[in-house]
């Protein structure tokens, strides 16, 4: 059998490899752990590596990439410039806090399997500058994701360069590894395999029907969406209503980050439908000045108190949604309170 | 304790992704053995 056969071949088992080695992993596909801008650095390198192993829109695409490819040598290429796309986005995103839409992006990385799915099914692209600047171009949607998965995880000022650096590392890291697995497994499933040529179309079939399905979910989400971008720094997601409404109205819209504001009273505000802006003590004056402007000004429905136990910077509350921020937004959390206070008008 | 299903967000997505290669690999199962049983019964093939 010549090269290029046979590597075609060994890309199309390179599918079975990931699915054979990533069933549970990959059920946890999203970051492990919460929001903590505080954890170690060297674990954002670990964040990354497991990030990519566990990433199945990832790992298809590579996938799906390797099996367009008509040798090793352009599977090299493809895969190098989707690596530099995503890590292009990655950093710049990061750093330069964008927060695009989460569920554009993920609908977009979705759509970039139909891509490589139909592309196959039409046969191999003739046309390699146009299938490299696509692949390229998906790499950047790809970091985009990443850069928004990263953000999630809360990242402090300081240091943040080796953080993004060392999660984009991890990401590297672990798409060779992944790599490495697939075309191993993948070869040795093609040896077994009678007809392994035949099995090409119903490989880029599969990407194809598995995009059009992933993208179909995500763009069209059962109920209320969980969480919401909102800002640059502010995630929104629903919360539980508080327990008890014992308690009274609390007699400051903002307290200090050394006083102690009535808990109770707070709770009980909450179940008023008032939004209760709770922030770290040791947040930089300036971002407290902000926050103390917008409790105090505007609206007379927002109430600001420190909370020495929360790990976050900013975590405003209202009945039944919460706003996570990464630093005082005043546009996110206007926003926030603006569309919560529309929501209990009649 | 908050209902699996309030999470669904998280894992109907992975899922979406994963029951594709489960098919695709139910399908090359099926096929390899389907081909191996009808090559056991060619007694060109056995003799191979």
């Amino acid at each position: 059998m010549s090269r290029r056969p046979q590597f075609a071949l060994a890309a199309t088992a390179a599918l079975c490899a990931a699915s054979l080695v990533l069933p549970a992993s990959a059920l946890a596909h999203g970051l492990s752990g919460g929001y903590d801008p505080s954890r170690p650095i060297p674990d954002y390198l670990w964040l990354g590596f497991w990030h990519m192993v566990a990433g199945w829109d990832h790992l298809l695409f590579i996938a799906g990439v390797v099996l367009l490819s008509e040798s090793v040598r352009t599977a090299a290429k493809l895969i190098s410039l989707f690596a530099v796309g995503h890590s292009l986005t990655l950093l710049t995103a990061t750093l330069a806090g964008w927060r695009l839409d989460p569920t554009l992006v993920d609908a977009v990385i979705a759509l970039s399997l139909v891509y490589v799915g139909v592309l196959g099914l039409r046969g191999r692209p003739t046309n390699a500058s146009a299938l490299a600047a696509a692949v390229f171009g998906f790499g950047l949607v790809h970091g985009l994701g990443l850069s928004t998965r990263l953000q999630d995880l809360g990242l402090p000022d300081g240091g943040l360069v080796v953080r993004v650096v060392l999660f984009n590392v991890g990401v590297e890291v672990g798409q060779l590894v992944a790599l490495a697995v697939m075309v191993g497994v993948g070869m040795l499933v093609v040896r077994r395999l009678r007809r392994p040529a035949e099995a090409q179309r119903p490989a880029f079939a599969m990407l194809t029907v598995a995009g059009l399905v992933a993208a179909a979910v995500i763009s069209f989400p059962a109920g209320e969406p969980e969480t919401v971008a909102r800002g640059s720094a502010c995630t929104e997601r629903q919360a539980q209503p508080p327990q008890s409404l014992a308690g009274g109205h609390p007699p400051k819209r903002f307290y200090g980050p050394s006083e102690t504001a009535p808990a109770q009273d707070l709770a009980h505000v909450v179940g008023d439908g008032i939004v209760v802006v709770r922030y770290r003590p040791d947040l930089p004056e300036q971002q407290l000045l902000v926050l103390w402007r917008f409790a105090t000004t505007g609206s007379r429905y927002v109430v600001a108190a420190p909370d020495r136990a929360q790990k976050m910077p900013v975590r405003a509350v209202a009945a039944t949604r919460e706003l996570t921020c990464t630093k005082v937004d005043r546009a996110g959390l206007a926003s926030f309170r603006n569309d919560w206070l529309a929501s209990l008008r009649p | 304790m908050t209902a699996p299903i309030a999470h669904a967000g998280h894992w109907i997505t992975t899922v979406a992704y994963f029951l594709p290669v489960v098919a695709f690999l139910v399908w090359l199962a099926v096929t390899q053995i389907r081909e191996r049983r009808s090559s056991g019964d060619d007694p060109k093939r056995e003799s191979e």
